[in-house]
């Protein structure tokens, strides 16, 4: 996996960036703002990039990401190693507060307007064109095609719409239980198509 | 919990997406306690989450770094929860333990005997507007609705009452002032954290306003208590006047 920041800190190998976030957190816990630059170099591509799908606006996803950085800093001594891969930690907290926004702001709106101002569908077009291409980028965008549309659709409208599963079902009109299924079989066969080690 | 859905183990795969409400996800949560089978799923399923975000990776700009840096050098990282202490238990089972609907209701109680709700809401969205990025409004109502988020009342002396709110698996303290004096000019409301020995260490400022509420600058976990003094504008580095509030947390 490369590095995905624009600075230049140099890439991580694959396997070990588990290792390296683990020793980062680790550090940062302890103060080492240095440690958090690293962490924030390996990681701020796909933390801005999430915050930007889920909340689209620019200025909005930099605050989010800017919140969500903080707060893994000042969680960092809590993350725990049993609990997971460290960047999928990140992610969640990220995804959190992503999705935190667009609900509290689409509250007080009208979100079926939005959706039907998108046109004839949801956007589960993962493909965007501002978005950088790197391996890991490609690995991932063909794992996703290879899923049927269907799941696809409810977990992109799920992870970068940021709808809950009930308003995905309504948006989809299928039955709640159906959405449940496609969006856990969809994820277990991306993970079996990325080889996502437990 | 009694009420499992026969179906709940269906729902790991939108917990990993994050797409249950609170109510659902702390439901989930309570089940995953005593379903080893769901919360290895879980575990799997939140790993190829995360990975969809390679999929939509963006380099971020450059002042978002140089201000994610600069926030950091202003916040302590929590200290790491003790598993000898039984009240801090780790954040995900604490959070099992109490449905969140019942929270919110215990939470909205407690915060109902100081301030109308209304302020409290208005206060937390008037909060996006005053405070800095270590204390967004999202920080504030994460706070004020945290599964263990314990309040202390008291009376302002020079009119006035406020709330303090801590939530100790966040490592968090917000406090929310109703009905304050406007500070004299010249003057501001300054608040502290003191541990038992008395010692004061700044934790911000009362916002203007009639109704608002500030997230606490610092750990709350060592904190005795939290009292508010008037400072100079721009604040002391120790209390040099009577305290107006004073309670204990």
């Amino acid at each position: 996996m490369q590095t995905d920041s624009s600075s230049s800190s140099g890439s991580v190998p694959g396997g070990d960036e588990r290792a390296v976030l683990v020793t980062l957190l680790g550090r940062s816990s302890r103060g080492d703002e240095a440690a958090f630059a690293e962490v924030y170099d390996l990681t701020s591509a796909r933390v801005y990039g999430l915050a930007r799908r889920v909340v689209r606006d620019p200025a909005q996803a930099e605050e989010v990401a800017q919140e969500a950085y903080l707060e893994i800093w000042r969680q960092s001594a809590r993350y725990d190693e049993a609990r997971g891969n460290p960047l999928a930690w990140i992610l969640t907290i990220v995804h959190r507060r992503a999705v935190d926004r667009v609900r509290s702001a689409e509250s007080a709106r009208e979100r079926d307007t939005r959706y039907a101002i998108a046109g004839d569908g949801p956007d589960y077009d993962v493909v965007e064109e501002a978005v950088t291409a790197t391996l890991e980028t490609a690995r991932v965008r063909k794992a996703l095609t290879s899923l049927t549309m269907v799941q696809r659709e409810a977990i992109t409208l799920a992870y970068y719409g940021g709808y809950t599963h009930r308003e995905v079902s309504e948006l989809l009109d299928v039955p709640l239980g159906t959405v449940k299924t496609r969006m856990r079989d969809g994820l277990i066969r991306l993970r079996d198509t990325l080889g996502v080690e437990a | 919990m009694t009420s499992d859905a026969p179906d709940i183990h269906a729902l790991s795969g939108a917990y990993a997406l994050g797409a249950l409400d609170a109510d659902e996800a702390g439901a989930f949560e309570g089940h995953l306690e005593s379903c080893a089978a769901c919360r290895d799923e879980v575990l799997s399923l939140t790993e190829a989450t995360a990975s969809l975000a390679d999929a939509v990776a963006t380099p971020a700009p450059d002042r978002l770094r140089t201000s994610v840096l600069s926030g950091i050098s202003e916040v302590r990282p929590l200290p790491p929860l003790l598993p000898a202490e039984p009240a801090r238990t780790d954040e995900v089972s604490a959070r099992r333990r109490v449905p969140r609907s019942t929270v919110w209701l215990r939470v909205a109680a407690a915060v109902l005997a100081v301030v109308a709700a209304g302020a409290v809401w208005r206060t937390v969205a008037l909060t996006a507007q005053v405070d800095s990025i270590t204390a967004t409004a999202a920080d504030v109502s994460a706070v004020i609705t945290a599964p263990d988020a314990t309040t202390v009342t008291g009376s302002v002396s020079t009119g006035g009452r406020a709330a303090v709110v801590t939530s100790q698996q966040r490592g968090q303290s917000v406090l929310v002032a109703d009905g304050l004096a406007p500070a004299p000019a010249g003057k501001t409301y300054q608040i502290w954290f003191l541990d038992s020995s008395g010692a004061a260490t700044s934790a911000g400022f009362v916002p203007a306003g009639d109704h608002s509420a500030v997230l606490l600058q610092g750990d709350p976990g060592r904190a005795a208590a939290v009292g508010v003094t008037l400072e100079p504008t721009g604040g002391s580095a120790q209390p040099t006047t009577t305290p107006v509030l004073a309670v204990q947390v």
